[in-house]
């Protein structure tokens, strides 16, 4: 008989990790179970949904080392109602059976066949140490710009390249683009090029922000990227996929340049979107003298639903004409992400992208591209 | 893996994985029942680099995370079984170097299903083989055939066929008589010997030879029959038909059952006769022709 015991609120953490990643319905039984690995006292759990996978370690009594898959939901459900203490694991002999017990209170799983299920990188030889916050950071400014629906598999994903001296992050869904260069020294995978899937970079954000380290590990391994805090390490699948060469769009030539206030930039196109045609939530942009107008943009062919303009003092600004057309919700996610005070939009021709940018961050850039607006048409 | 025959197809595979030129995704098109999934298996084995028992079963359960494979439900390959396969696609391989999505009766795919995966051929996950397989490559879209390096895979030898008979534990003798109408297919000789198709054979062996015993006065056997047994049991009165041309050189008498088969073969597909009826009505026909 193998047996030993965990403290319950160590046991049920762990036991938690695995819930939030593996899925409550899957075709094949063996990926509703967690892997519980006993070895040198210490107990290990693995669990995956074949894109995200985590193993997390805590520390309990075990004289033996053991290796059993359970299904997780009822494992954790019964766990999450002992209480507080140690909690004994055994597997039954005699039946095939794990037993889970404290005290007087028991319960019988089913053991189900730990050969069957799939086998999770290593934890790879080298990793980098990075800062927690600047990582994080680096993630929100282009999470939301990665495609949601697109029949390109690269775009599904955030491009990251690891450079001399930098970490680039790119995402775009072929109408806007983000890109974050943080510093970064020590990186020993120069060179280095992987596409994240969209919902693996969510796993790896909920893993760093219930961290409460300064620094934690990332790496890639084995087809994986991989994050690591004092919790657990979470293994994301990489998209097989070449990445679009982004370069290309990014303007070089502007004919105008305006710096606008963030915070009333983003009210006054909240306010004139509630008057935009609900297709494409647009809003106008034009330029008189040393101030801009934000007006509504409704369809040519709905019936008029009203209209609404606001007139608000640039900063600063340079150039020619401007008159230009956004999608509001594109303006809106990004200044939710950019920091200071002051948003600075440069362009060239009225069709072509636009660039956004803050003077306190020199490594973000994002750029949309415009709306057609219809007198052009 | 126990496989006999093709050893030029299974020759060919395992030179051009040695030699790192492996296409993208291979069309195995041949007749039912010669073996085509289990050289696609082996080939997957081979590619995926299983190397132990324990990565054996797991492909052979289909529960592999790098190998996928898709079968017909209600004889359709549905665009969702294509959607779910593409995500799956899309991913860089879980534990090995590569990844293995074998199509079953690829001819399956409708064709909502069929132009959502060209997308998949037109541009392949680099780290992805397909296997498509097939027993009627002609109703696949000439757009899918382009993009597949085709193997064609030739009916077994009667030899090779009365081999696995016996390897199942028929009785050579049987073994014998029944490779000699399975025309190249195991898969159809072991349903002949073993499964469903016992019945059907001694049925057909019955009308055949005249030893079947008459209909009851009503005309019915007191079994039901589908669609697919009746259009079973007309293929293998065709093939004993056929040993007879082939010895006593066409008599009218043959030519005149011959006809028959065709006739009712042909309505079964075309219109939507009864069965039942159908079979009935070839056994009275039959015995007029004796």
């Amino acid at each position: 008989m193998k047996a030993g015991a965990v403290e319950k609120d160590t046991l049920l953490g762990l036991l938690q990790l695995a819930q939030g990643i593996v899925e409550k319905r899957s075709l094949n039984p063996i990926l509703s179970a967690v892997v519980l690995t006993a070895s040198k006292g210490d107990l290990e759990i693995q669990a995956t949904n074949m894109e995200e996978s985590i193993k997390a370690k805590g520390s309990g009594s075990f004289q033996e080392d053991l290796q059993v898959a359970i299904p997780l939901n009822r494992l954790g459900d019964f766990v999450k109602e002992l209480a507080p203490g140690p909690v004994n694991l055994e597997i039954l002999e005699e039946g095939n059976l794990f037993r889970v017990s404290q005290g007087r209170v028991w319960a019988h799983l089913p053991i189900l066949p730990v050969q069957e299920f799939p086998t999770l990188p290593l934890e790879p030889d080298v990793t980098l140490s990075i800062s927690r916050e600047g990582f994080l950071k680096a993630l929100s400014r282009t999470f939301f710009s990665i495609a949601t629906d697109s029949i390109s598999t690269a775009l599904k994903g955030m491009f990251m390249k690891w450079e001399e001296g930098k970490m680039v992050f790119v995402s775009t869904d072929g109408h806007r683009l983000s890109l974050v260069e943080l510093a970064q020294e020590g990186l020993g995978q120069e060179g280095l090029e992987v596409i994240i899937p969209r919902k693996g970079i969510q796993e790896i954000r909920r893993l760093l922000e219930r961290s409460s380290e300064d620094e934690v590990r990332v790496g890639v391994v084995q087809n994986h990227f991989y994050g690591s805090t004092e919790e657990g390490e979470v293994f994301v699948r990489l998209l097989d996929a070449k990445y679009p060469s982004y370069q290309k769009v990014i303007p070089q030539d502007f004919a105008y340049r305006m710096v606008i206030s963030r915070g009333e930039f983003a009210k006054a196109v909240r306010r004139a979107s509630l008057f935009s045609s609900e297709r494409i939530r647009g809003v106008k942009l034009e330029v008189r003298d040393s101030s801009v107008i934000i007006s509504s943009l409704s369809g040519g062919d709905e019936p008029f639903s009203g209209a609404a303009a606001e007139e608000m003092e640039l900063l600063d600004f340079s150039g020619g004409e401007v008159r230009l057309g956004l999608n509001a919700r594109y303006v809106l996610e990004l200044t939710a992400v950019l920091e200071g005070e002051e948003v600075v939009i440069e362009a060239g021709d009225p069709l072509w992208p636009v660039k956004f940018t803050s003077p306190q961050m020199p490594d973000y850039l994002h750029i949309v591209m415009p709306l057609q607006l219809e007198e052009e048409a | 893996m126990n496989i006999k025959g093709h050893h030029r197809i299974r020759e060919q595979l395992a030179q051009s994985l040695e030699r790192g030129r492996t296409s993208h995704a291979y069309l195995f098109s041949g007749r039912e029942g010669v073996g085509k999934r289990l050289v696609a298996l082996e080939f997957a084995l081979a590619v995926l680099e299983a190397k132990d028992q324990r990565d054996t079963d797991r492909v052979l359960k289909a529960i592999h995370p790098d190998f996928r494979e898709i079968e017909p439900e209600k004889s359709l390959i549905t665009i969702e079984k294509i959607r779910g396969a593409q995500e799956w696609l899309s991913l860089a391989p879980m534990e090995g170097r590569r990844k293995v999505l074998l199509v079953n009766e690829a001819h399956t795919m409708n064709r909502e299903a069929a132009n959502a995966f060209l997308k998949s051929l037109e541009e392949p996950p680099s780290s992805s083989i397909i296997i498509l397989v097939t027993s009627r490559a002609n109703h696949l879209l000439p757009t899918i055939l382009s993009r597949c390096q085709i193997l064609r895979f030739v009916p077994l030898s009667h030899r090779e066929v009365k081999e696995i008979l016996i390897e199942k534990g028929v009785d050579p003798s049987q073994a014998e008589e029944i490779a000699a109408l399975a025309q190249g297919s195991a898969g159809k000789a072991l349903d002949l010997a073993l499964g469903k198709g016992r019945e059907l054979l001694e049925y057909a062996q019955g009308l055949h030879q005249g030893t079947l015993p008459p209909l009851s006065p009503l005309g019915q056997r007191p079994w039901k029959r589908e669609k697919e047994e009746v259009l079973k049991l007309l293929g293998l009165l065709r093939t004993l038909l056929k040993r007879d041309v082939e010895r006593e050189r066409g008599s009218s008498i043959l030519w005149e059952k011959h006809k028959l088969l065709a006739r009712l073969e042909e309505n079964l597909y075309q219109y939507n006769l009864n069965p039942q009826l159908t079979l009935e009505y070839l056994e009275l026909k039959w015995r007029t022709l004796e």
